[in-house]
């Protein structure tokens, strides 16, 4: 299980620190979810947002070193599967889930 | 003994409830049906001999640190009420995500029982579950239980007794202090242990059916228009299919002519007295049996209401309103106490605990009884048989108005008060299942007991009450003429608010005060005032209501009580949910504007329309709507300087 504190966010940059160590994605390493292909898979490196949201999100299996698919968009919302789970949740929540690519 | 069932939403909590208690609470297919506690007797057969063993159903949490409203009163009946036994339900089709509020639970040192429900879909997706070795890792019985088909039930009745009996506490298969970490490393735990508990042959990340039902049904463009054809689908078989046919024949035949007048021979045949018979007749049966003629109509609503929540389709309407709601400053969650609150205002305006923003909540709790209930199906049902006999419209179109009422009610108060809208909609989408007839079945009887029981307490003491306030006056003696009746005095106080609407008379203003009270009473009351004054039936197109409206201003009059406050019942709910006297206060103001302001639009707009000439009341209406013009810019100036201040 990784724990990431998210530095900088950039079109083309984002800098985690894990422990200490200062890890940078480029490009091609890192996405948001809103970005993602339907049917795509991922890692979730970080969940940005209220802590409150961020919380409930972990108690659904949306946190850190799991896993989540893209499985529609539907007016307007994505449809992910979080643990065997169909979730919809709305653009600018996708925007603050960043999956490794 | 006391047992508590908990788990996530949507596991299947209150339909175990109802099949161990045989209760007939509400249950749907989406996450936060149930959003209060609820408690009663275990059914004997499961009690093994215990006494007294006491059920609690709670709403549904994915933690025990609530997100939203409902999920408190979970948290706080577990940490604090001290049951002797926790069921939890465990969502088979949602196995892993379902065990982290398990882990929590573990650790409150009260027994636990582990109830694996949905055991059907778990096995119809080919995973399994080794139960043995997940009761040895969780510490706790395990019992696989199908609740929808009572499978299992005995054992886990057994199971709960026993534990509850032995006043063991519960020991946690791990020890953990800091919540910040330990949820990681339950998290961790649970991934661990099911390595060796859970075979998992289905690939859940694939698209299933489900997914491709919900791509059209929840399409950017299709779905609208599949929504409305949804509910006008429920409408139309509601009012004017078999719902409509059904009452058209209580109203008409049993109420119209066969019950009085057996009643009338009768009493005449045992020399009552004719008041007392006039009070028996006219106003009891003659009140309650213009409410009661609508019984079947209410009837096929509900069922098909259950059969609707019980599909999963409400959620995927959450998600394909989110978009629209989003502009009035609310998210796709408000749309599911609207759904709710057309059978009932008081659930739907209960089902906004669901939604997390204080705010939004509030906005959704004063625009959901704009949605007509079942209780306003006799008004609207009336009003078309006696006005549109011709025009199949007049129902549909009242719900459309409702539609527009709420975006733009919810525009002015997005305007008019000033936050901030930061909440996110995540919303889970259950899997689609055929809904289940004799689950429509039992809802649909249970409310109609739970009509027939109104409508033989509150609305009868109403009818009761209105007859004698027409048959007495001030001097508590019979009069001849209503109109010197208390009821003329006491409506001819409100009747001149009425006027700019373009309804004359104090029997409009009677009808509706008493709708307050219950919404059917507006129909009671109509039924009793006109029985004494004219011998022609209520229901009869052109029927003895047309005295007072033409139907431009009867439409005028439908829509003034529909969307006026709703009855008191619901609007103690509004109190409940608001927790706040002055939010109370400007959710009535608003309705109150709304509905008065709708009326008086549709009558002085359209009486020029069709008739070609001006409504009488038109100098005094343009002068209120002038006034409501200054008063809603001030208040949208006022918010604006807030904003400026705030900087939003």
């Amino acid at each position: 299980m990784c724990y990431f504190t998210l530095l900088s966010l950039s079109n083309d940059m984002a800098k985690f620190e894990d422990k200490g160590l200062k890890i940078v994605y480029k490009v091609g390493d890192y996405m948001l979810l809103s970005k993602a292909k339907i049917g795509q898979k991922g890692e979730i490196i970080k969940v940005e947002g209220k802590e409150k949201t961020k919380k409930f999100l972990f108690s659904l299996g949306c946190s850190e070193g799991e896993e989540i698919t893209l499985i529609s968009i539907l007016a307007g919302n994505y449809v992910v599967n979080i643990k065997d789970s169909r979730f919809a949740i709305d653009e600018a929540m996708a925007k603050a889930i960043v999956l490794a690519d | 003994m006391r047992i508590a069932l908990a788990g996530n939403p949507n596991s299947g909590k209150t339909t175990l409830f109802n099949a161990i208690t045989g209760k007939t609470e509400y249950v749907g297919n989406w996450a936060g049906v149930t959003v209060e506690k609820k408690e009663a007797a275990l059914k004997s057969k499961f009690c093994a001999g215990e006494k007294d063993v006491r059920i609690v159903d709670l709403p549904g949490a994915y933690s025990i640190s609530p997100f939203t409203g409902e999920e408190a009163i979970t948290r706080d009946f577990v940490l604090s009420e001290n049951p002797d036994v926790i069921i939890n339900i465990v969502d088979g089709a949602n196995f892993e995500r379902s065990l982290f509020f398990t882990t929590q639970l573990l650790e409150l040192n009260i027994p636990v029982v582990i109830a694996v429900n949905k055991s059907d879909v778990l096995k119809k997706r080919g995973n399994s579950i080794d139960f043995d070795k997940l009761s040895k890792a969780l510490n706790c019985k395990v019992v696989p239980t199908t609740a929808n088909f009572g499978k299992g039930l005995s054992d886990l009745m057994h199971a709960a007794i026993q534990m509850g009996k032995s006043n063991k506490g519960q020991k946690a298969p791990f020890g953990l202090e800091n919540e910040a970490i330990s949820d990681i490393e339950r998290r961790k735990f649970i991934s661990e242990m099911l390595v060796t508990t859970l075979d998992k042959k289905h690939d859940m990340s694939k698209v299933s059916i489900s997914d491709r039902v919900d791509r059209i049904v929840a399409h950017k463009y299709l779905g609208l228009p599949i929504f409305f054809l949804v509910m006008w689908a429920v409408y139309a078989f509601s009012i004017e299919g078999l719902g409509g046919w059904v009452s058209g024949f209580f109203n008409d035949t049993l109420f119209g002519g066969i019950i009085p007048n057996a009643a009338n021979s009768f009493f005449e045949s045992v020399n009552l007295n004719p008041l007392l018979q006039a009070l028996i007749v006219d106003g009891a049966i003659g009140g309650v049996g213009a409410v009661i003629g609508f019984l079947p109509l209410i009837m096929v609503l509900f069922f098909c209401l259950a059969l609707l929540e019980d599909s999963g389709y409400m959620s995927r309407v959450a998600v394909l309103m989110d978009r629209y709601f989003k502009k009035i400053g609310l998210s796709g969650k408000s749309i599911i106490p609207m759904i709710v609150g057309s059978g009932c205002a008081i659930p739907g305006v209960m089902a906004t605990r669901t939604i997390e923003d204080d705010n939004e909540r509030r906005i959704t709790t004063i625009l959901t009884p704009f949605v007509p209930c079942g209780a306003k199906l006799p008004i609207i049902t009336l009003f078309s048989m006696v006005f549109f006999p011709e025009s199949s419209w007049v129902g549909p179109s009242v719900y459309a108005l409702a539609f527009v009422l709420i975006i733009l009610g919810g525009l002015v108060l997005k305007k008019m008060f000033v936050w901030e809208s930061q909440s996110s909609f995540i919303l889970e989408l259950p899997e689609y299942k055929i809904p289940s007839l004799k689950h429509a079945v039992i809802q649909m009887f249970d409310k109609a007991k739970g009509f027939i029981i109104k409508a033989s307490t509150i609305i009868l003491v109403m009818n009761t009450l209105v007859w004698f306030m027409q048959a007495y006056g001030f001097n508590l003696q019979p009069v001849d003429d209503q109109g010197a009746s208390i009821l003329a005095g006491l409506g001819g106080i409100i009747s001149p608010i009425l006027i700019p609407l373009g309804f004359v008379g104090w029997q409009l203003a009677a009808a509706s005060i008493t709708g307050f009270i219950a919404k059917e009473n507006v129909v009671a009351t109509f039924a009793i005032l006109l029985m004494a004054a004219s011998e022609d039936a209520l229901h009869l197109p052109g029927g003895v209501l047309s005295q007072f409206f033409t139907p431009v201003t009867a439409y005028a009059f439908l829509a003034f009580n529909l969307f006026t406050p709703p009855c008191f019942a619901a609007i103690g709910a509004m109190r409940s949910e608001m927790g706040d006297k002055k939010w109370l206060f400007r959710g009535l103001a608003f309705q109150l504007s709304v509905g008065y302001l709708v009326a008086l639009i549709i009558t002085q707009i359209g009486t020029p329309l069709i008739y070609g000439h001006l409504a009488d009341s038109f100098v005094p209406a343009m002068i209120i709507l002038a006034a409501y013009t200054v008063l809603i810019l001030t208040l949208f100036k006022r918010a604006d300087r807030k904003r400026e201040l705030i900087g939003a």
